[in-house]
């Protein structure tokens, strides 16, 4: 009896003190291995808000116009790295899906008007841009990060949202999907930059 | 005295002519406005910036919170509430847009984590407190051999000699450990000796150490012998935990001293985490801290009236306000009142102020409103009434309204000046209610006599000495006196008037507004205030041609 209470009373104090630690520490863990400014967007399989932008070219294009085609919305800065990272990547991707009713789309955001249309002539951008000065569209999309791009399918529901510099397999991965009308259960990430 | 100015003189209309020329160049008023900064500041307050580290929408100064502040601001004046605008952010956002995170799933850890930390703070506190409490006696020993407790005995307390040989390098865990019950149990005997220990805690602690000290002994009688002899046991020193807690063991009143020490860091505890909770609020403004209230002394219900900090910034606020205002800086006084009503959301005289303002540039409705509001706070504000009168006699020509108005104020306790203005705006407004066109006071009055009344404040005795003499003197701006009128042996009330005849400046016309005095002088002779003179006068200019004029004689020299 006396042995068992000897044997017993450190493992009980050892178990006292050992398991609220490992609740702290995999509290910790957790928290530690997420990334604390990812915002997990609800909009993927939404439909995509509608709006109307106002191109570079002084033209009006609202997003209704686009019915029946998959949209890819891009959000750019020109400060922002890793949106220059990925523009020629998307002009190629733009020019191989312009043919197959896709329609990409550019939202310039937290940016000044000439250095924005430095950046569109110095990567050679083809496809429609626009600026969203007071950044209604942005919070529309609940845009946190830049780039951040959402593709918007035939029906008019966002089927893919990617936070971060886009490389060439996920954007045609992903346009494929939304033109055979799937619909990603997920967000993709990749380098970003935090809006201003 | 603002009243007095404000009406004065019969010269409404071109003082409002000459305002309405203001207005032209008046900056945008909006007082709704303020509703809405104050109604996007909360909606914000609940939105978490998307990129700033834990602040909110209406706190941060990033780009992208300036902007959804602009949303915010768009939404709610589309008519939308502020819970449908917080909906929106939630469905482009999710829940991680909110400050305050929604108490369901993996987020219930955030609400009932506090909760379960602080029941398992109290278990711990509650298992501590009943060890330390339960009295460690023979009980716990109860197979103890008692040749072994004898042995401990002599050893511990005969072999002082031996201290200082020790080596506790060569020495088994059981000996270092039997040492130190030995050396505890020798400090413990010098304790009690030095009546450090009462006798009953000495008999507790020494049963224990020496049950303790027995089991170490059997316990090492068990085992093979170690090279160090076992003959000389004692330690150098005693290690720290050895020197006897007076706390542990002591008799049952003990245990209530322990406990009631729980409860009070309990108590302690709750307190310093409700307090600290207290003590952080919403911002109020760029210039404003988190921290606030009675803690540190920054927020602006906290201070008590008449103590330093807000409320002095509060009178500061308005001080400036009024001074802006007089000098017709009507940029200035609108900013100083706005803060003053960030301070203070229901300020009547900085609201008052501001419905004046709002008069001037001709926004009659909105500046009702803010009289109204002014009036919802303290419905006795005798600016405000002042100002609701005007407002509904000269914009809204609501004559029996103004009427009501300004007999609430004269039922107030007013400056007998003061009261007379108000007295002859009710007047005219009775005029016009009953259709009949006011009659200008000049042409009643045409010699541009200006008549009233001299009173005694009570205070003051009323003794005038014979030889004594009342001077009335009528001045423009710090010129010599245009008029005097000499009074000998006055009575009070004393009723005056004061015309053209009495004036001393030839070539300068009796008319336009003039500043009066009344000097009581003791010896009658006109001069300077001597010692015992008493003096009243009119706070403003009074118009010629004005009637019923009072003056109280309230300084004493």
């Amino acid at each position: 009896m006396e042995d068992k209470v000897m044997t017993w009373r450190p493992v009980r104090r050892l178990l006292a003190v050992v398991s609220p630690a490992l609740v702290v520490l995999a509290l910790l863990a957790y928290g530690l291995t997420r990334d604390p400014r990812a915002i997990p967007t609800p909009l993927l399989a939404q439909p995509a808000a509608a709006f109307t932008l106002t191109l570079f070219d002084g033209r009006q294009l609202r997003l209704e116009e686009l019915q029946g085609k998959v949209v890819f919305l891009n959000f750019w800065a020109s400060w922002c790295p890793p949106c220059r990272a990925e523009a020629r990547t998307l002009e190629a991707a733009w020019q191989k899906y312009q043919a197959q009713d896709v329609v990409f789309l550019g939202v310039n955001i937290q940016d000044r008007d000439e250095a924005a249309r430095a950046f569109l002539q110095e990567f050679g951008i083809t496809y429609p841009n626009g600026r969203d000065a007071a950044g209604k569209i942005a919070i529309d999309y609940g845009v946190w990060g830049l780039p951040e791009t959402f593709i918007i399918d035939r029906e008019g529901r966002i089927s893919y949202k990617h936070i971060g510099g886009l490389g060439w397999t996920t954007i045609t991965t992903k346009l494929d999907e939304a033109l055979q009308g799937i619909v990603s259960t997920e967000e993709g990430k990749g380098d970003y930059r935090p809006v201003r | 005295m603002t009243i007095a100015r404000f009406g004065e003189g019969g010269r409404t209309s071109w003082l409002l002519a000459w305002l309405l020329g203001f207005w032209l160049v008046l900056p945008p008023l909006h007082l709704a406005q303020m509703e809405l900064d104050e109604q996007v500041r909360q909606v914000g307050a609940q939105l978490r910036c998307p990129l700033c580290q834990n602040l909110s929408v209406a706190d941060s100064p990033s780009e992208t919170a300036q902007q959804m502040r602009g949303v915010i601001r768009d939404q709610l004046q589309a008519g939308k509430t502020p819970e449908e605008v917080l909906a929106y952010f939630r469905s482009k956002y999710g829940d991680w847009i909110l400050l305050s995170p929604r108490p369901h799933g993996f987020n219930l850890l955030v609400w009932l984590g506090p909760l379960a930390g602080v029941a398992m703070g109290l278990a711990v506190a509650i298992m501590a407190v009943r060890r330390w409490a339960r009295r460690p006696g023979l009980q716990e020993h109860p197979t103890t051999d008692p040749a072994l407790l004898d042995r401990v005995r002599r050893e511990a307390l005969n072999d002082e000699a031996d201290l200082s040989v020790a080596d506790p390098e060569g020495r088994s865990p059981l000996e270092l450990e039997r040492d130190r019950l030995y050396a505890a149990l020798q400090e413990l005997a010098f304790d009690s000796r030095a009546g450090k220990l009462s006798p009953a805690d000495y008999e507790a602690l020494r049963a224990d150490y020496e049950a303790r000290a027995a089991a170490v002994l059997a316990e090492l009688e068990r085992q093979p012998r170690t090279p160090a002899p076992s003959a000389s046991p004692l330690p150098a020193a005693a290690s720290p935990s050895a020197v006897p807690h007076a706390g542990q063991g002591g008799p049952r009143g003990r245990r209530w001293h322990l406990a009631a020490g729980g409860v009070c860091l309990m108590a302690f505890a709750l307190a310093l985490g409700y307090f600290l909770g207290q003590s952080l609020r919403p911002r109020t403004g760029e210039q404003d801290t988190i921290t606030g209230d009675f803690l540190t002394g920054t927020g602006p219900e906290g201070i008590a009236p008449g103590s330093r900090g807000p409320a002095q910034n509060l009178a500061q606020l308005l001080a400036a306000g009024r001074a802006a205002y007089e000098r017709q800086d009507w940029q200035g006084a609108i900013d100083a009142f706005k803060k003053a009503l960030a301070l203070d959301r229901g300020h009547p005289e900085a609201l008052t102020y501001l419905g004046l303002i709002l008069l001037q540039g001709g926004h009659a409705d909105r500046a009702f409103l803010a009289i109204e509001r002014a009036l919802a706070t303290d419905p006795t504000y005798p600016l405000a009434l002042w100002a609701k009168g005007l407002v509904l006699f000269e914009r809204k020509q609501d004559y029996a309204g103004a009427i009501q108005a300004w007999e609430t104020l004269m039922a107030a306790n007013l400056a007998p000046a003061d009261a007379d203005v108000v007295a002859r705006w009710v007047t005219e407004a009775r005029q016009r209610l009953a259709g009949q066109p006011a009659a200008p006071q000049q042409a009643a009055n045409p010699g541009g006599t200006i008549t009233g009344t001299v009173t005694l404040a009570p205070q003051l005795s009323p003794e005038v000495p014979p030889g004594g003499a009342l001077f009335l003197i009528a001045r423009k701006g710090d010129s010599p006196p245009l008029a005097v009128k000499r009074f000998p042996n006055p009575t009070f009330p004393l009723t005056f008037s004061l015309g053209p005849e009495d004036q001393m400046l030839a070539g300068t016309p009796f008319e336009g507004e003039v500043t009066l005095l009344a000097r009581l002088k003791r010896n009658g002779t006109a001069g300077p205030p001597a010692p015992g003179d008493l003096e009243g006068r009119v706070r403003g200019p009074v118009g010629v041609g004005q009637q019923g004029v009072g003056i109280v004689l309230d300084t004493a020299y």
